[in-house]
């Protein structure tokens, strides 16, 4: 009878941690789900960030008004041109953004 | 170690330390309590290497009886959690704890538990920081603070500085600046600093501030506060609050706050708030949750719309309205949440224009702001 009991007890307490390890599965899906998100998100920023590098090796020294330009089209491209968080793709309008093209007009 | 103590006092330190003591983490002694008997005082700690709440119970007399009575002096660390549902649940007003090396009794009544303790040597120490120089604030003064900007802070750790809360002490005044790129929110309060701390600004996390706000009490109680060796100790009553900061720097946000404008509409603040409410029922289902807005000088409509679920349009009538017509979409979540935030009758939005960030003031308290950046719609 003890032994019995012994046994519940135990297949319970297996219960318990694989009900722990589900969990714990599950979270590291989601994870996962958001790295892979994330790697697509980063490829992509890498791809336009070489195109621009591109552009701008290809092209020679600007001329006062472009550097303005290039910012812009960058920004309107999608990407962060503030401090906080050059060349990363923004979500949304940047308020620092703005500021930096603001006060270069 | 060994106490008796008045189940109610304990209770109460257990629950304000736990705010700090995580459910889980790779260091198993951190979801325990930290319990200190020593010089006739206990101590609560709970600590989850960025946050730590350190709470003293010290012993009077209610009722004709002492609240705690420490007999001998010592440390322990329980598991907080456990510890916490089994005093809510004792039977007695009183409980006992009785220490042997790290197996500790608890009775209370006619109850007795043994629960295996953790040894407290292994509890991480706190951080240290000198308390001689500071600031004192009232309590609710403090809450209001962090209220009123915290909620603005940056979720995403791609930009760890944005979600801190810039605190920045300058010729006795206190300013709180929180933003997450997209909105920014900004209050400041006149403070006595206890010696002439000169010009600082330090980054808080807006979760810490966020934990401490939950803990605050409601009133005037004085809060003294401090920082330190990349530390902030908040201490208040028997409490003491300490949190890391968060190292970098805040953007500048200086030049971002627009002084002059077009458009400048008072309204009543809970008139407003229930309309944009409305709104944001259909706003939920779009893309960027946006409202928009339709301002002209006899009528004032927002609007919102779902593709799949339909749309909505309320007017609303002005307290004042001065300057150009104006269309303009934001988020609505953005706008409710600075709306929740303005504790007058009457807010005062002013706006600049479609691409600019517009400015929510709550009138007659004008070091608190919200500014927020519309949406660009193409066809508005
Ligand atoms: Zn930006």
């Amino acid at each position: 009878m003890a032994d019995k009991q012994s046994i519940f007890r135990e297949v319970e307490d297996l219960q318990d941690r694989i009900g722990i390890f589900y969990q714990e599965l599950g979270k590291i899906k989601l994870q996962l789900q958001e790295l892979i998100e994330e790697n697509q998100r980063l490829s992509l920023e890498n791809e336009h960030l070489r195109d621009r590098a591109k552009f701008y090796v290809e092209e020679h020294a600007p001329v006062p008004g472009e550097a303005l330009q290039y910012l812009m089209s960058l920004y309107e491209d999608g990407f962060h041109i503030c401090n906080l968080n050059y060349g990363a793709m923004r979500e949304g309008d940047c308020l620092f953004c703005l500021q930096n093209l603001q006060s270069r007009t | 170690m060994q106490f008796v103590i008045q189940k109610s006092e304990f209770l109460q330190a257990l629950q304000q330390v736990t705010k700090a003591i995580p459910s889980r983490t790779p260091k198993p002694i951190l979801t325990g309590v930290l319990i200190t008997a020593k010089d006739q005082k206990l101590t609560l700690t709970g600590y989850d290497l960025e946050i730590g709440i350190q709470v003293d119970i010290e012993n009077h007399v209610e009722d004709g009886l002492n609240t705690l009575q420490i007999e001998q002096e010592g440390e322990i660390v329980l598991q907080a959690k456990f510890l916490l549902e089994i005093t809510r649940k004792l039977p007695h007003s009183l409980m006992r704890i009785d220490v042997q090396q790290v197996t500790v009794t608890l009775q209370s009544g006619n109850a007795v538990f043994q629960l295996n303790g953790l040894d407290p040597r292994e509890y991480p120490d706190l951080p240290i920081v000198d308390d001689d120089r500071g600031f004192v604030l009232s309590s609710g003064t403090l809450k209001n603070l962090i209220d009123h900007t915290s909620f603005a802070v940056a979720s995403s750790e791609v930009r760890p500085t944005i979600m801190g809360v810039l605190w920045r002490y300058d010729e006795g005044k206190l300013t709180l600046t929180g933003t997450d790129s997209h909105r920014l929110s900004k209050d400041a309060v006149e403070v006595e600093s206890q010696e002439s701390y000169a010009m600082m600004e330090s980054i808080i996390p807006g979760k810490s501030l966020q934990e401490l706000a939950r803990i605050l009490p409601d009133d005037e109680m004085p809060v003294d506060i401090m920082i330190e060796n990349q530390q902030l100790l908040v201490t208040f009553g028997h409490v003491r609050f300490l949190s890391g900061l968060i190292e970098g720097t805040f953007p500048d946000t200086s030049r971002i706050i627009p002084t002059t404008f077009r458009t400048i509409i008072v309204f009543t603040t809970d008139e407003l708030r229930q309309s944009v409410e409305r709104a944001d029922l259909l706003a939920r289902d779009n893309d960027n949750n946006i409202v928009r807005f339709s301002m002209r000088r006899n009528n004032i409509e927002i609007m919102s719309h779902s593709p799949e679920i339909g749309k909505v349009v309320e007017s609303i009538d002005p307290i004042t309205f001065e300057g150009e017509d104006m269309m303009i979409a934001c988020n609505a979540r953005y706008l409710l949440e600075a709306l929740r935030q303005s504790p007058t009758e009457r807010v005062r939005i002013e706006f600049t224009g479609q691409g600019s960030p517009f400015l929510l003031r709550p009138v007659g308290k004008e070091d608190l702001m919200h500014l927020i950046l519309p949406v660009r719609i193409a066809n508005l």
